[in-house]
């Protein structure tokens, strides 16, 4: 059997967003809905805030879509099985034919990673054609389940899929390919050589939540553990981080005045060519 | 069929079910909750064109990014839906990609791109447009340029540089150039005087003899690596992906920034300091370097001028011919065998790298190392914490891993490091750093700025932007304003150049602009530069013209026309050609795109052609023989300038000691220097107490995408960063709207506080457009020019765009 990973290495995320429109682009998400959000790990409500004072600060980035959970309790609570895992390769996808948007999954997702169109679906100014993947996509197990279609109507509800659209044709999903500092692996975690198995097999990999039971087939990476350059006593400084004083550059000029230098700071005649 | 919560599925789709209730009348009650638009939207959402034509094309984003990724983007009967990146066929050099380029759809077909040529008829900024044809709007555009000509000399017409394209044929090294050469126009050169990058590259130039960076791929070599004033994380996410690997793999990655960004996350120790300060940070590590002996004195002997004499009366070096009668220009060296000064190629001497001395008719002398060793020691690491607050202890770590290291790579940042009036000098100071060490022109070492085939492609550009021998009149953009106020500049023509949102001191430009007799614009959006247009050409973008990409990488890449223009607008060359047609000189303009491109590569050494390139996939690395600097060194993978130590100063070394700006600095040394106006010690401080700096967002590429909704979705507003000290003294908060004003102007913008940028400065991220003019940032930047930088000729001048002080309030609403 096929168990799709993913590992996400939170020590080389530089939150550059590129992941989510990525996202945005091959599944043709509307205007307000994200599969893909970079949060931020620091100090506020914005993106790119550190926590704590300057300058002592922290931060670090989390990419977060659907976790694809082997016990994905927005499974369990869909009264019409739109929802489902698909026991191939444990992908969880949305059937857009059978959704009801009642919401129940959103509710029972502790991730947040489900999106709702409230509305129509309204795209970038001008752009009056769906972009990513065009046309519709079954699932290739399960040929009557429609898991992708570029135009999803007001009322369902969608989320990652891993880009079923793409896997199923032997693809890696679309984030996986764009990340420009590669921090995102994807493959089978059944597999005991594929490289997603060998990193978490070493120990480097977390779940998010992983005390719900949920069980997900995303790992991450912790963020970066600092090489220890400066020893710690050596980093404080006693000067107040917002004052200074003028360098002492006038000496140089002292001492060369001293030796019989006029400083007449004499604009040479440009010569063409010069 | 039945799945495993029992429940019985279908046979038919759900969509095919509605559509039978809906038959039977239903749909209505049966929906109401979801509304009628479901039932529409599923029943037309699957449908599809049989046999749908799908290619995938590649090229490269030309937008003034280093990054310069290859884009593969695919067409789906006619329209480009998606861009992807691109590979260069090249193991080392993974493909790349990165928010902005995966947008570039919602780019070409954005609802604001301007669509028909206009005049604006209600005087420049009424925002009264009318639409008229391409035919009247060259011709007039022809007549105004032959008034003007015929009456102040065509040297008053004014071809701005395209900053918003890299490219050979409608971009940074292109067609305005050509035009303005053959109508005997002026032109702004094409290295981005506009945008502070002119600094650094003087200062290399003085001391290295050329400005020029190693292929990022070389961070891969270093055991540290220095990222100084550079925000690589996010002003250039792909070349991250090279730090990350070398930290990895074991090197030290340390940042310096006067703020926590996105690199300082991923990096081993984040050194914040003083905005500006760099330079005395530098000559600190130099000091104890020095001081502990950790220097490579056998390198700075033979490759750099440490043991040239310095003629201290007039501090130039010391000439043979100043010592002996009919002497030679040769540089002199004080012999420490025969106790006598000799010139420095006399065989079988040893020279002295330190100490004072006196030539035989009385002039003292020093070596140029002896006074380096003289101007560090005034910066000891006490010292340089009170300047840059940096502790001393971490100068001193800092110096000592540096040195140790071998090699250090030194990543520069435009922004910080020369983004400043004395940025000469602070780049100086790094490549001296370096070269105490020996780490320049070696694998894993340098000072790199840039890299790419923009700086080192041996292509000959004579027959493209100066045909016959004509030549247009070079005006330095940040001379603009000036010349127009003397006069000289009557009319102007702007392609896809926003100069008046991003030169410094915004009101000067505008003012500039408001003199002149005619202007006329060419862009794809109505930007601030346009709503001063007298005339208005919508322009095609680059995924609708031919072109040709030398970036910020070594690879070639093909530019191909991948859809028509849309709505009515037009390549750059096939405007500039209509207008030139009409003034006479269509001569010049009788080629296509593709003809150009082969005119500009048939300078290649290495033969190869337009068909090479496009039969290798559109992408081509630089072949070595194709390198400039292969006339003088050999040329190795990953790129590394001055391999092998050919320096093309005047002495053939690294001159730490510069010559040319003695009479405007008083010394040769690169000496540290308060900033020019962002400085605690100019009076204007206890006026306007804080430092403005302007960044580079990854939102944007300097203007370019800022009405993308994508990335507004994600960044929706321009914001300033304040510390919550500085916000709570200023009775700021979150979210607030502020004003951030000097002597030269104002800008509004909302305040995010963040203890991410340091007490006493404000950050602004820069290129913000749409909020013109009550949000431009560079209402408060200036145009002042360092006289030193025009002893290197093509990099004269340099807006200081981090070098200003400015106060910030709120403002009720």
């Amino acid at each position: 059997m096929t168990k799709y990973g993913m590992v996400i290495d939170l020590s080389r995320c530089v939150g550059c967003q590129s992941c989510a429109v990525a996202c945005k682009e091959e599944n043709n998400e509307p205007l307000g809905i994200w599969w893909n959000r970079v949060l931020t790990v620091g100090g506020g409500e914005h993106i790119d805030v550190p926590e704590g004072e300057y300058p002592d600060l922290s931060m670090h980035y989390l990419p977060l879509a659907c976790q694809h959970c082997e016990d994905a309790p927005c499974v369990k609570v869909c009264p019409v099985s739109a929802t489902y895992k698909r026991k191939e390769d444990g992908v969880v996808l949305v059937d857009f034919n059978r959704c009801i948007g009642c919401r129940y999954c959103m509710a029972a997702c502790p991730y947040g990673v489900r999106n709702f169109n409230w509305g129509e679906p309204v795209y970038a100014p001008g752009v009056d054609f769906p972009v990513g993947h065009q046309g519709d996509h079954y699932d290739k197990y399960n040929p009557d389940r429609l898991v992708y279609t570029p135009k999803r109507p007001k009322g369902v509800v969608e989320k990652c899929t891993f880009c079923v659209q793409r896997i199923d044709n032997g693809e890696v999903p679309f984030c996986v390919e764009v990340c420009p500092v590669g921090a995102r692996v994807f493959g089978d975690l059944d597999d005991p050589n594929s490289e997603v198995s060998s990193i978490i097999r070493n120990g480097n990999a977390e779940q998010l939540l992983p005390e719900l039971g949920t069980n997900p087939q995303v790992y991450y990476v912790p963020p970066y553990q600092k090489k220890d350059i400066i020893p710690p006593f050596a980093n404080q400084s006693s000067v107040n981080a917002n004052e200074s004083v003028i360098a002492p550059e006038a000496s140089i000029l002292e001492q060369a005045e001293q030796n019989g230098y006029v400083p007449g700071f004499v604009l040479p005649e440009k010569k063409k060519g010069d | 069929m039945v799945n495993e919560t029992g429940f019985l599925l279908p046979k038919v789709s759900r969509r095919t079910f509605l559509k039978l209730i809906g038959a039977a009348g239903m749909a209505t009650a049966v929906y109401s909750a979801l509304g009628s638009g479901t039932l529409r939207a599923l029943t037309q959402s699957s449908s599809q064109p049989a046999n749908p034509s799908v290619v995938k094309i590649r090229t490269a984003h030309v937008n003034n990014c280093d990054g310069s990724c290859g884009l593969l983007a695919t067409v789906y009967n006619g329209t480009i839906i998606k861009f992807s990146p691109a590979t260069f066929n090249d193991p080392d050099f993974p493909p790349r990609i990165c928010l902005r380029g995966l947008s570039q759809v919602t780019y070409e077909y954005h609802a604001d791109r301007l669509k028909y040529p206009m005049v604006q008829v209600g005087g420049r900024g009424s925002g009264k447009w009318q639409q008229i044809s391409w035919d009247d709007a060259t011709s007039l555009i022809a007549q105004k340029f032959q008034e003007i000509a015929a009456k102040y000399g065509s040297k008053a017409i004014y071809i701005a540089p395209y900053t918003g394209n890299l490219s050979v044929i409608n971009g940074l090294i292109g067609v305005g150039y050509r035009f303005a050469s053959v109508i005997g126009a002026s032109a702004g050169d094409f290295e981005g005087d506009n945008e502070g990058d002119s600094a650094s590259p003087a200062g290399a130039v003085e001391e290295l003899g050329a400005f020029d960076g190693h292929e990022l791929n070389d961070l891969l070599n270093s055991n540290m690596i220095v990222l100084w004033g550079n925000n690589l994380a996010e002003t250039d996410i792909p070349d991250m992906r090279f730090v990350l690997d070398a930290r990895d793999n074991g090197a030290k990655v340390v940042y310096i920034d006067p703020r926590y960004t996105p690199t300082a996350a991923v990096v081993d120790l984040w050194v914040p300091l003083r905005p500006g300060t760099d330079g005395a940070l530098a000559l600190g590590m130099m000091n104890v370097i020095i001081n502990e002996g950790l220097y490579n004195s056998k390198y700075v002997l033979n490759y750099t001028v440490g043991p040239f004499l310095v003629n201290q009366k007039n501090m130039l070096f010391l000439r043979e011919k100043e010592v002996v009668p009919n002497g030679s220009g040769k540089y002199m060296v004080y012999d420490t065998i025969t106790g006598s000064i000799v010139p420095f190629d006399t065989p079988n001497i040893s020279p002295a790298l330190t100490g004072n001395y006196q030539t035989n008719n009385g002039i003292p002398v020093k070596t140029a190392f002896q006074m380096l060793t003289e101007l560090v020691n005034q910066y000891p690491p006490s010292t340089v914490e009170s300047i840059t607050g940096v502790p001393a202890d971490t100068v001193k770590v800092l110096a000592e891993e540096f040195a140790k290291a071998n090699p250090a790579a030194i990543k520069a940042g435009f922004g910080g490091i020369s983004h400043w009036y004395y940025g000469d000098l602070t780049y100086r100071a790094l490549i001296t750093l370096s070269a105490l060490c020996g780490y320049i022109g070696v694998h894993g070492g340098g000072v790199t700025t840039y890299n790419g085939a923009l700086l080192d492609a041996a292509i000959d550009l004579t027959d493209w932007l100066t045909p016959d021998g004509k030549q247009y009149n070079y005006i330095p953009p940040l001379s603009f304003a000036d010349e127009v106020f003397k006069g000289n500049i009557k009319a102007a023509w702007f392609p896809l150049d926003n100069f008046i949102n991003q030169q410094g001191d915004a009101n000067k430009t505008i003012k500039a602009i408001q003199q002149l007799d005619f202007v006329v614009v060419s862009d794809v959006f109505m930007t601030p530069t346009a709503q001063y247009a007298d005339v208005l050409l919508p322009m095609a973008t680059q995924y609708e013209k031919e072109d040709l990409l030398l970036g910020g990488n070594f690879f070639l890449q093909y530019v191909p026309k991948i859809v028509e223009p849309l709505w009515d607008s037009k390549s750059d060359l096939e405007i500039f050609s209509m207008v030139a047609e009409k003034m006479g000189y269509g001569s010049y303009f009788n080629g296509t795109a593709e003809d150009y491109i082969k005119l500009v590569l048939s300078g290649l050494p290495s033969g190869t052609t337009l068909d090479d390139i496009k039969a290798n996939g559109g992408v081509m690395r630089l072949k070595e023989e194709d390198f400039a600097t292969a006339s003088y060194q050999p040329i190795t993978k990953p790129y590394v300038p001055f391999y092998q130590q050919n320096f093309p100063t005047p002495s053939g070394r690294i001159e730490f000691y510069v010559e040319s700006v003695v009479p405007y600095y008083g010394t040769g040394l690169p000496i540290y220097k308060e900033p020019y106006e962002a400085s605690p010690s100019n009076p204007l401080y206890t006026k306007y107490p804080f430092v403005l700096i302007t960044s580079h967002t990854r939102f944007r590429t300097h203007t370019q995408w800022d009405n993308l909704a994508w990335l507004l979705e994600i960044n929706p507003r321009q914001f300033v960063e304040i510390n919550p000290l500085d916000a709570v003294k200023k009775g700021i908060k979150d979210g607030d709207r502020v004003k951030i004003y000097n002597d030269r102007g104002y800008f509004e913008t909302v305040a995010r506080v963040t203890p991410g940028v340091r007490p006493g400065v404000l950050n602004v991220y820069q290129g913000h457009w749409q909020d013109f003019p009550k949000g431009t940032v560079n209402m408060v930047t200036s145009q002042a020019i360092n006289p030193a930088q025009s002893v290197v000729y093509l990099f004269q001048s340099n807006t200081p765009y981090f070098d200003v002080l400015v106060d910030i309030e709120k403002v009720s609403d």
